[in-house]
């Protein structure tokens, strides 16, 4: 099992996460970090540097009726990196692999989303 | 992993869970189910799980001259007995805690409500999900956790790329304090069908909860 980020800290510190996606131990890291290597679903890392800002995040869902109703289920896995008052957002999905990327206005998702380092 | 639990007012919805949790059926998803209907002797709170044939006869009737909200939402609760009807209170009127989503701890993005045409969340083609258009849907909903609804509330048209914001649009729900168990929030739901609605339908819509975590 590989961890599911390795982040580099401004101070240089390495912070590995955890290999549990249901607790990637993101939402506790402190520090702002420099550069950081996200692990993909296809188990290989991605990563992303020159950002002044990340965030990390599982997307899950949960039906209330429907053949899958009552399970929580992960879908994609969301990478952000913040430069000036871009945001670029890479979007795994989980079952196919495959990746899609979206570019923000800072403004317009800084209070979207919590856990920005 | 912050986990969801879902509960519905069955008794007084103006009262919180966490005031009153026996006025609640927490919903176990598995063997629990919603049904949206008009009611009818069969089809009534404290009743068993009707038939198909019990549920066609209580479907609501598209009114020729004006907008016809579906009057009941039951929840059918495996746990209860053999398994009881247990009608939503305040499903549709001016309540504020009639839904209630509990998250047990933070979340990285806002919690919303979605509709879909079924579990794969692609499509929101139903008659009631608009069609095809999702500003036109007829499910209808309200975040309540702030304030009432008001009284005639006319609610966020649910379908597809139209979610509803279960924080209120306040974004992504932060760390517990050492006081909570669960962030609380409440929603109001509804089914309004147009008038003169010219295609009837039977359509068993997927109501999802998204968010994310980390």
């Amino acid at each position: 099992m590989k961890p599911l980020f390795i982040a580099k800290t401004l101070e240089g510190k390495e912070i590995i996460g955890n290999t549990d996606i249901s607790n990637p131990g993101w939402q506790y890291i402190m520090d702002d970090i420099k550069e950081v290597s996200f692990l993909l679903p296809n188990n290989e890392y991605f990563e992303m540097k020159d950002y002044d800002k990340y965030l990390y995040g599982i997307e899950v869902v949960m039906d209330l009726n429907g053949i899958n109703k009552g399970n929580l289920r992960i879908e994609k896995i969301h990478y952000f990196g913040k430069k000036g008052n871009i945001v670029d957002e890479f979007i795994a999905d989980i079952n196919t692999n495959k990746i899609n990327k979206l570019v923000h206005n800072w403004e317009d998702i800084k209070n979207k989303y919590r856990g920005w380092k | 992993m912050t986990n969801l639990y879902i509960a519905v007012n069955k008794v007084d919805s103006l009262l919180t869970y966490r005031d009153n949790p026996a006025d609640y059926v927490e919903i176990d998803l598995i063997n629990d189910y919603l049904i949206w209907s008009n009611g009818s002797i069969a089809v009534a709170d404290g009743q068993d799980e009707p038939t198909e044939l019990e549920l066609t006869i209580a479907a609501p009737h598209i009114d020729p001259d004006d907008p016809m909200t579906v009057e009941k939402c039951f929840i059918f609760d495996d746990s209860e007995g053999p398994g009881t009807l247990r009608e939503i209170n305040g499903m549709g009127i001016n309540r504020r805690y009639v839904f209630c989503f509990m998250f047990d701890g933070a979340t990285a993005s806002e919690p919303q409500l979605e509709a879909w045409d079924n579990s794969s969340h692609n499509t929101a083609n139903f008659h009631v999900l608009g069609n095809g258009t999702p500003a036109n849907s007829m499910i209808k909903g309200v975040a309540t956790t702030l304030a009432l609804p008001g009284e005639g509330w006319s609610g966020i048209p649910i379908a597809d790329t139209n979610v509803l914001l279960l924080n209120d649009g306040a974004g992504a729900l932060p760390v517990l304090d050492s006081t909570e168990s669960a962030h609380d929030r409440y929603c109001n739901l509804k089914i309004v069908i147009p008038a003169d609605y010219p295609t009837p339908a039977v359509e068993p819509f997927v109501l999802t909860v998204r968010y994310l975590y980390n």
